[in-house]
């Protein structure tokens, strides 16, 4: 598929403001579209974002598919996913976009993406010119605030799960409103299956051991998961 | 054999009910049944969930069937059972292969409504393993009980294979049961006419009444393709038992009015979201949808010309008489009706009527406020999940129930607010 | 008779089956059904009382809606088409009507 073609298919996705395929082990540019400017000059991010899968791949071991890192820089969010082991897709939605309606926009992209992925050393739209990440606000991509955002498709085994402030019942429903369908509903799908009152599930820091367990059977339930490591 | 079908409709025109057979029929999209389905097995677990729905289709089915073949005249179990798949698939259920004799046997679906939609919705981002299809399988136990003349609950399904867990196709094995035999009841016209009360006009019934004429007209000529499938203005629908949604309902809350009471209130929350949704999702596509820009015109963006054509909707649809009473833009909407499909049936089956669950009417009204105000039409509108979404997290309105038919009042009537 | 540049998807319950369209000049809408009628989509009747034409390529299955007022055109695609192939013959069938309307600017025995 042609660079127009995949600016015709993501496109549609109005709070999308930019999107790129970048070759993971080199950080060349792949596909691009834009809609409007950036702050940051495309190459600059390929280049960054090769660079922190690179560290993540070092970190954590070889990367999944369909693991996510999510960076909140002023006004905008960007999303990277891995969708094979040479490839990468960058998203940078406007930063108003919810993470979970953001992260359905990605499912259903990276569906249709298969045939336009590239392999290692596949024609580029244009080289990565050597130069270095600005420091601002690509900067952040170099330590960028540790939230990493849930990565797996629900139809995966296990969910991986926020690792930032807060109490780990309020992280898990956070986790929860950023991944499931309907998720303005979710809460209200907690509420009826464990007979938990809204108020409770609102406070979530309230919630007992025995609590806890019967929301965190109902969270894997609504997002069909097997389970949820804590 | 459709035209035989057709000859078992009955409009009720005073207050826009329809009935098949006896049995009263509502146009609902896949996205609302699979959320009623779903929040059905919220309350209760998927198991028992599935097996109330499927009961509730056993029922509701059982009666819609019976009426038909007696309407109709089919007195052999090859009529009766061709019938059946008929019926199924003209109303968009997709296709049923009754294979069945006196003592059961098995059933082949095709594009059975519930598993096609939700592996179109779902499908790649969730996984399953309870079978969709409860409807389906409350369906092929009836259509053998009334093929060969047997008492109502005698035999039981139950859905062996599903697509939604990457299964080829689904089947439904019937067999023999002792369990206890159930009771097919239902609205039926004539009781529906005789708790009604008389019809009243609201405000704009000049601009309604042709709309409504309009819409019923297309909507009379809509049925299944010959795979079982109904595209009506580009959404995915069924005309559908609405005795199934309401036993199925009204059996999950008496449930867990007594083993959950702290759930009752999310489940009459997830009811009324139900039909919030619906009203957005379907009243809005029909809205943007060319058949309506060219029965009525595109859309301008005029609340009050959005919230006319959703009442009219709601008519064509089967929902009830709705009327608008009161309607100020950007502030209040005042909608009543003499009964909807579902405060009917609460008022005739419920045992426990003033409590039924209701939900379409009251939630309908949100989704009309929203699509009135929270929707760009100009140059055209984005009806999708996203701004639903956008819309539910930051709904300025409120919605409250100023009067229940079910409940003994006159009428239902609702007044949507700011908050 | 000509199709205006813009193609999207439109406003659908399902994931890529409807697509937008229109005509450069809405009055033509009557002369256009009945010419793309003439090649190779059929006529689906009873749709017309709605101010509405639908055709259908017999092929596929996929549907053409024509407002006949207005001149938007939305591409129905069979309900059946497998996801993954839907862009694409939304795509072609587009471009196939494209090339119907340049073709239908030119005199009939240009066309031949």
């Amino acid at each position: 598929m042609t660079n127009p073609e995949f600016a015709a298919l993501v496109r549609t996705i109005e709070p999308l403001r930019a999107c790129f395929i970048i070759e993971a082990s080199s950080g060349a540019l792949h596909r691009e579209f834009r809609r409007g400017a950036l702050t940051v000059e495309p190459d600059v991010v390929a280049r960054a974002v090769a660079g922190l899968a690179r560290a993540q791949t070092d970190i954590v071991g070889s990367s999944e598919p369909a693991t996510l890192t999510t960076l909140e820089w002023p006004g905008v969010t960007v999303i990277v996913r891995s969708v094979s082991a040479s490839a990468l897709v960058v998203f940078f939605f406007d930063a108003e976009m919810s993470l979970g309606l953001a992260r359905m926009h990605i499912t259903n992209v990276v569906d249709q993406l298969d045939a336009q992925l590239p392999v290692a050393h596949a024609p580029t739209v244009r080289a990565i010119p050597a130069v270095s990440p600005r420091r601002d606000p690509v900067a952040k991509v170099d330590a960028p605030e540790p939230e990493p955002a849930p990565a797996a498709k629900s139809t995966r085994a296990t969910a991986e799960l926020p690792v930032v402030g807060g109490s780990r019942a309020g992280k898990l429903l956070e986790y929860l409103d950023g991944n499931a369908p309907d998720t303005h509903a979710a809460l209200l799908r907690v509420s009826l299956q464990t007979g938990l009152p809204l108020s409770l599930l609102k406070t979530p820091e309230r919630l007992s051991g025995e609590e806890f367990d019967q929301v965190t059977a109902s969270v894997r339930r609504i997002l069909g998961v097997e389970q949820l490591p804590l | 054999m459709a035209n035989t079908i057709d000859s078992a409709r009955l409009h009720l025109s005073e207050h826009q009910f329809d009935f098949l057979a006896g049995s009263p029929v509502v146009v609902h999209c896949h996205h609302f049944n699979l959320f009623w389905d779903q929040t059905m097995d919220d309350a209760l677990g998927e198991e028992v969930g599935r097996r109330i729905r499927t009961h509730a289709s056993h029922k509701a089915s059982y009666k819609f069937l019976r009426g038909l073949v007696d309407e109709v005249g089919a007195t052999s179990p090859v009529e009766r059972l061709r019938l059946a798949a008929t019926v199924f698939s003209a109303m968009g259920h997709g296709k049923l292969h009754l294979a069945v004799g006196r003592s059961g046997g098995l059933v082949r679906g095709e594009q059975l409504h519930y598993g096609f939609g939700w592996s179109e919705k779902y499908g790649g981002r969730l996984s399953r393993s309870e079978p969709a299809d409860a409807f389906a399988t409350g369906f092929s136990a009836a259509a053998t009980e009334v093929a060969y003349n047997l008492d109502p609950g005698s035999r039981r399904a139950t859905e062996e294979r599903c697509i939604v867990d990457g299964s080829a196709g689904c089947s439904i094995r019937v067999s023999g049961t002792d369990a206890e035999p159930i009771l097919p009841l239902g609205v039926d016209p004539q009781s529906a006419k005789e708790v009604l009360p008389p019809p009243f006009d609201g405000l704009h019934e000049d601009q309604i009444a042709p709309i409504v004429s309009g819409l019923r007209e297309f909507l009379s000529g809509v049925a299944g393709d010959d795979r079982g499938v109904i595209e009506a203005f580009g959404v995915l629908v069924t005309a559908h038992l609405a005795d199934y949604y309401n036993h199925s309902a009204n059996d999950v809350l008496d449930i867990i009015a007594k083993d959950k009471p702290a759930g009752v209130q999310a489940f009459r929350a997830l009811l009324l979201e139900a039909g919030t949704a619906c009203a957005f999702h379907t009243f809005g596509g029909v809205l943007a949808s060319p058949e309506w820009e060219g029965l009525v015109g595109p859309p301008t963006g005029d609340p009050l010309e959005v919230v006319i054509g959703c009442v009219a909707l709601a008519r064509a649809l089967g929902f009830g008489r709705w009327a608008i009473e009161e309607f100020a833009p950007d502030e209040r909407l005042v909608m009543t009706s003499p009964g909807t499909y579902e405060s009917v049936f609460s008022r005739l089956i419920s045992a426990n009527a003033a409590e039924g669950p209701g939900g379409i009417f009251v939630g309908a009204g949100i989704g009309i406020m929203q699509l009135a105000h929270g929707v760009g039409w100009k140059p055209r509108a984005n009806i999708d999940s996203e701004l639903y979404l956008n819309l539910a997290r930051n709904n300025p309105w409120t919605v409250t129930q100023e009067s229940s038919f079910a409940a003994g009042d006159v009428l239902d009537r609702i007044v949507v607010t700011r908050r | 008779m000509k199709l205006a540049e813009g193609f999207a998807r439109d406003v659908g319950c399902r994931a890529d089956l409807l697509w937008r369209c229109d005509l450069v000049d809405g009055a033509q809408t009557p002369a256009w059904v009945e010419f793309v009628a003439t090649a190779g989509f059929s006529s689906v009747p009873g749709s017309s009382r709605l101010g509405v034409a639908v055709l259908e390529d017999p092929s596929s299955g996929h549907r053409i809606v024509a407002v006949l007022r207005t001149g938007r055109l939305q591409i129905r695609l069979d309900a059946m088409t497998p996801k993954p192939a839907r862009v694409q013959q939304a795509r072609e069938l587009f471009d196939r009507l494209r090339a119907l309307g340049s073709q239908s600017e030119r005199s009939p025995a240009e066309a031949r």
